[in-house]
């Protein structure tokens, strides 16, 4: 069996390198944002397929797409970090400032304050990116998989 | 009925799978199901947790999905006043998976290689783009209902694929061309 190594490093870079940058385009990242992860699954499998001309089961496809989605959620955590540390994406204050508009009381928002500022919230945070970027890459990488086979379609249902 | 006209039902289902290897796989595939539908859950599940747990964890989980969603609150669906981690369309696609899992039982012998199904798929991803485009040209204003319905449909999709590859549609090893 070929690599995958290249192809998962691949669609992890593109993929972890733009999601934090579509915040800094407003209402077209607003769009882009939710189906990146499972561009990173369809780039993996596309790109180990093409480059080794094989067709892979979904399983397969799902597994490398999930890694995929799960390097490029790690990758966007540090990317947004160091957007954050330059102003150039909302921060936890900003995120703070964001209850006054949802109608949390003071009281809460303090304690809120006070979570994020804590040292595992960030962690958490992190943590719950992988999530969602390891499903969405393993969706991704499940829908490639069919898609950039090699060879003629199925005839239907 | 008495209990052994009931015990002899129990043993003539029984007799239908015909071989142990049946009880194993119907028992295998069910757990295989329960952990696929867990999967596809989670992340509908935490998206709608931020209205039931406190300020600060609903901030924490707030801030985790603000990476893939723009979460503008009158584009957010709100239980109790308090908005959901996602937007309407997202939360369509989220909530689409599971659903996709339940529905999947009655259609897995669909194949994921099928050309129709594939069709369905750029088809939902279209309505998908022309409901998030048509406003931003002035041809009309989405509704909730149609972005999340958009939504809904595309995750429909998009989890029936991940059923095939959780629950092992093709095992046969890859293939060169």
């Amino acid at each position: 069996m070929p690599g995958k190594t290249q192809s998962i490093l691949l669609g992890a870079a593109i993929v972890g390198i733009i999601v934090p940058l579509t915040g800094l385009l407003g209402r077209a990242g607003q769009f882009i944002g939710c189906l990146m992860y499972l561009v990173a699954g369809l780039i993996v499998v596309w790109h180990y397929t093409s480059t080794n001309e094989l067709t892979i089961p979904t399983g397969s496809g799902a597994g490398m797409g999930a890694l995929g989605g799960l390097a490029a959620a790690l990758i966007g955590t540090v990317v947004s970090f160091t957007l954050i540390e330059f102003g150039l994406l909302p921060g936890i204050e900003e995120s703070i400032d964001k209850m006054y508009e949802q109608g949390y009381s003071d009281e809460q928002i303090e304690a809120s304050a006070d979570f994020l500022r804590s040292t595992w919230a960030k962690p958490l945070m992190i943590g719950i990116g992988i999530v969602i970027g390891t499903i969405g890459g393993a969706i991704g990488g499940a829908i490639g998989a069919p898609i950039f086979k090699k060879g003629g379609d199925d005839d239907g249902f | 009925m008495g209990i052994s006209a009931s015990r002899s039902i129990i043993y003539y289902k029984r007799s239908i799978l015909t071989t142990p290897a049946d009880h194993r796989f119907t028992r295998l595939f069910y757990l295989k199901w329960w952990a696929a539908f867990f999967i596809s859950s989670i992340i509908v599940v935490l998206a709608t947790l931020p209205p039931f747990l406190p300020a600060e964890w609903s901030t924490m989980l707030m801030m985790s999905f603000s990476k893939v969603c723009h979460q503008i609150p009158d584009r957010t669906p709100r239980i109790n006043g308090v908005s959901l981690a996602v937007c309407h369309r997202c939360y369509g696609v989220y909530l689409g998976l599971p659903l996709a899992m339940i529905g999947f039982v009655l259609l897995k012998s669909i194949s994921a290689s099928s050309y129709k199904l594939r069709v369905l798929l750029f088809a939902s991803l279209a309505l998908l783009a022309i409901d998030w485009g048509a406003p931003l040209l002035g041809l009309w204003h989405n509704i909730p209902m149609s972005r999340m319905g958009t939504g809904l449909l595309f995750g429909l999709i998009a989890g029936f694929y991940l059923g095939k590859a959780l629950l092992g549609e093709e095992n046969q090893g890859s293939t060169k061309t």
